[in-house]
């Protein structure tokens, strides 16, 4: 063993001179980083909106199954998000030249990857911790909760996230598992049991992610994480008149992605039953409708894979006839029209049930109007132009990039959010209406120019 | 397929970026119903040269037309006329290969009745009619390129450019093609190819245009 991790050192040595790697500097700078702006950011503004929300309506909300659903929801979502990602970019991924030229030797792999590994975990149990830390001391500072809180928060934080490393662990071994292998459960037997070949493809598609990020190319990073999809071979496309059969496209990769269509309806109902909550009830915290914004936009976004691929086929060779923008237009009516269907009973059951702050209409209205901004919403990231320049400057860079990124999602938060509490508040709930529409028309007129802009520049 | 038109003329074009020669200075004349073969060797400029006369990029020196108007890929008319295979088409993972057909004839505009009649032939003519229901994935390289062939070739275009069209297919596959194009050719389309197989050059070409390398001693 000692014998392995000199070599291990020496070969650090020759790679990177007497500092190493620097790989245990680099993640404690990134929990820095991330402590920094949470306590700048996250606890402002977490603070400010449980400050400015009802605190009774959050207890009440919390106290009952509801707080239990959620928390229940959310780890159940947390563990299926590492589970998933172990499958394809595991924790324990060193670079290619490091997996050839190092973890091929007869060095114990368990030594030879765990640096790696070491650094994940210490990494995103850091940055939890720091997370939870800090949401609790802003909930604290609310009055919602005793001041023990905060420390629970970050011991909390910190052992969920070694769970879910460990699950992902996990799931990156299970990948290499052959049949005659005991279960791999404690992390060095999970690591000793990583195959060369699997390691190859984790650290290949973890370059090429990372590449896909800094270049902005959302179509390489989408195939890196892609699964092959290979249900529905017996269904056909049935042909038609050009736009027609374009929506059938959508239609036909949704019943060959059960998946993503269930996902959406999913999503779709719990969003849009918080953001009829929203309109139906003014005392509804501001969280609550982001969340349901949020929700809504990620379902759109399950059922808008043909206007993804639309935009990342524009840069290839010319094979479909008709303009790029009504081959757009076409890509967009089921995730709207699947968005509308579902508004529909949702509004209908939460206006019987939650309250009648707004008439029927107005939020029938209203929800078909945040369709709009959704769909806009999702034509302006997918003919996302380059990311800006300054975005590769080292110190506002990463903050640079993530804006570029957000900054659809930002929009239609906040456009939408501030409309579906106005519907409950405003004397006019039809103001809203309209106001929510103009937005939802600006989105989609904004990634319209996008599109003809990546048109005209020929990329 | 061709409707009329389809005269590619480069005159005196080259490409440079940054000091770098991509190309250096050529003229070629395409007409209707002739092939055109590129020859040279790797890194001479026929990609670059093909991707001119797509207009998928300026040329730093000279001009490139399409019936007398200047050739440019953002402009509906250019894309209408010109289809190419300059490196691989995009395709959609959640269609099969037959689906994609159907697709690019729906978008054309042309006779659903009879859609499925042109997809089966296409995919017969190309030999992947056996794997019409998988998707594009699930290829080997040389189906691959097959299969992109189909799409570029499915379309309708006056002026056909392709880089290596042989790239990745056996020798059978390869006749297959050439005499594909061939039939293309003779049906009236502008062919220009860049390829480094003697037998498909001297089966396609009417003329042969050789490409030196821009930093060549022989160079232009």
């Amino acid at each position: 063993m000692t014998r392995d991790r000199d070599r291990i050192e020496d070969a650090d040595h020759v790679l990177h001179g007497p500092d190493g790697s620097g790989l245990v500097g680099r993640v404690l700078y990134a929990v820095y980083v991330t402590a920094f702006l949470a306590l700048i950011y996250a606890y402002t503004v977490l603070r400010a909106v449980l400050v400015s929300s009802d605190t009774a309506w959050i207890r009440a909300a919390f106290a009952g199954w509801q707080g239990a659903a959620v928390g229940a929801g959310t780890l159940g979502l947390l563990a299926w998000g590492a589970w998933w990602l172990g499958g394809r970019r595991g924790p324990a991924t060193p670079p290619l030249p490091w997996v050839d030229h190092v973890v091929a030797s007869s060095i114990d792999r368990a030594e030879s990857v765990r640096p790696w590994w070491r650094a994940a975990l210490l990494g995103v149990s850091g940055c939890s911790a720091v997370l939870g830390g800090v949401l609790a001391a802003a909930v604290y500072a609310a009055g919602l909760a005793p001041p023990a809180a905060v420390p629970l928060g970050v011991v909390a934080g910190g052992a969920l996230a070694a769970a879910l490393c460990w699950l992902w662990l996990l799931a990156q071994a299970r990948a290499s598992r052959r049949q005659a292998d005991p279960p791999a459960l404690p992390p060095r037997a999970a690591l000793r049991a990583l195959a060369l070949d699997d390691l190859r493809a984790h650290a290949r598609r973890s370059q090429r992610l990372h590449g896909a990020v800094l270049s902005g190319d959302p179509r390489a990073a989408r195939l890196q994480v892609a699964s092959p999809i290979r249900r529905g071979r017996g269904l056909r496309l049935r042909p038609g008149r050009p736009l027609l059969t374009l929506v059938r496209r959508d239609l036909l990769g949704l019943r060959r992605q059960p998946g993503s269509a269930l996902a959406g309806a999913v999503l779709s109902v719990i969003g849009l039953w918080l953001c009829s909550a929203t309109a139906l009830d003014s005392t509804t915290p501001i969280p609550v409708t982001v969340l349901g914004v949020g929700l809504a936009h990620l379902a759109v976004g399950q059922w808008a894979q043909g206007l993804r691929y639309a935009a990342d086929g524009l840069s290839s060779s010319a094979v479909l006839g008709g303009s790029p923008a009504r081959r757009a237009l076409a890509h967009s009516v089921v995730p709207l029209l699947s968005h509308v269907a579902l508004a529909l009973p949702v509004a209908v059951v939460a206006w019987l049930v939650a309250g009648r702050a707004a008439p029927a209409p107005a939020l029938l209205c209203a929800l078909a109007a945040l369709g709009l901004l959704l769909v806009g919403g999702h034509w302006w990231s997918a003919f996302r132009v380059a990311h800006p320049e300054a975005a590769f400057v080292p110190e506002m860079g990463p903050f640079l990039l993530a804006l570029a990124v957000a900054r659809p999602w930002l929009v239609v938060l906040a456009a939408g959010t501030v409309a579906l509490q106005r519907l409950a508040e405003a004397p006019l709930p039809w103001l809203s209406v309209l106001a929510l529409a103009a937005v939802g028309l600006g989105t989609l007129w904004r990634g319209r120019a996008l599109l003809r802009q990546l048109v005209s520049e020929g990329r | 397929m061709a409707d009329g038109g389809g005269v590619l003329v480069a005159r005196e074009v080259s490409k440079s970026i940054d000091g770098v020669h991509l190309l250096a200075p050529v003229s070629l004349t395409a007409t209707p119903g002739t092939a055109t073969v590129l020859r040279g060797p790797n890194g001479a400029g026929k990609t670059t040269l093909l991707r001119l006369l797509a207009g998928r990029t300026d040329p730093s020196s000279g001009a490139v037309t399409l019936d007398g108007e200047p050739v440019d890929e953002r402009k509906p008319a250019t894309r209408d006329a010109v289809a190419s295979l300059l490196g691989a088409p995009s395709a959609y993972p959640d269609l099969t290969l037959r689906d994609h057909l159907t697709l690019v004839d729906a978008t054309w505009g042309r006779d659903p009745a009879t859609c499925e009649e042109r997809v089966h032939d296409c995919l017969v003519e190309l030999t992947i009619a056996p794997f019409a229901g998988r998707f594009p994935h699930e290829l080997s390289s040389g189906q691959t390129q097959l299969f992109h062939l189909a799409l570029v070739l499915f379309r309708p275009a006056r002026v056909l450019l392709l880089d290596e069209p042989e790239q990745r297919l056996d020798s059978e596959r390869r006749a297959l093609v050439t005499d594909l194009l061939g039939r293309r050719r003779d049906t009236g389309t502008t062919l220009v190819l860049a390829c480094h197989d003697p037998a498909i050059t001297d089966a396609l070409a009417d003329a042969v245009i050789d490409i030196h390398a821009a930093d060549a001693p022989d160079a232009p």
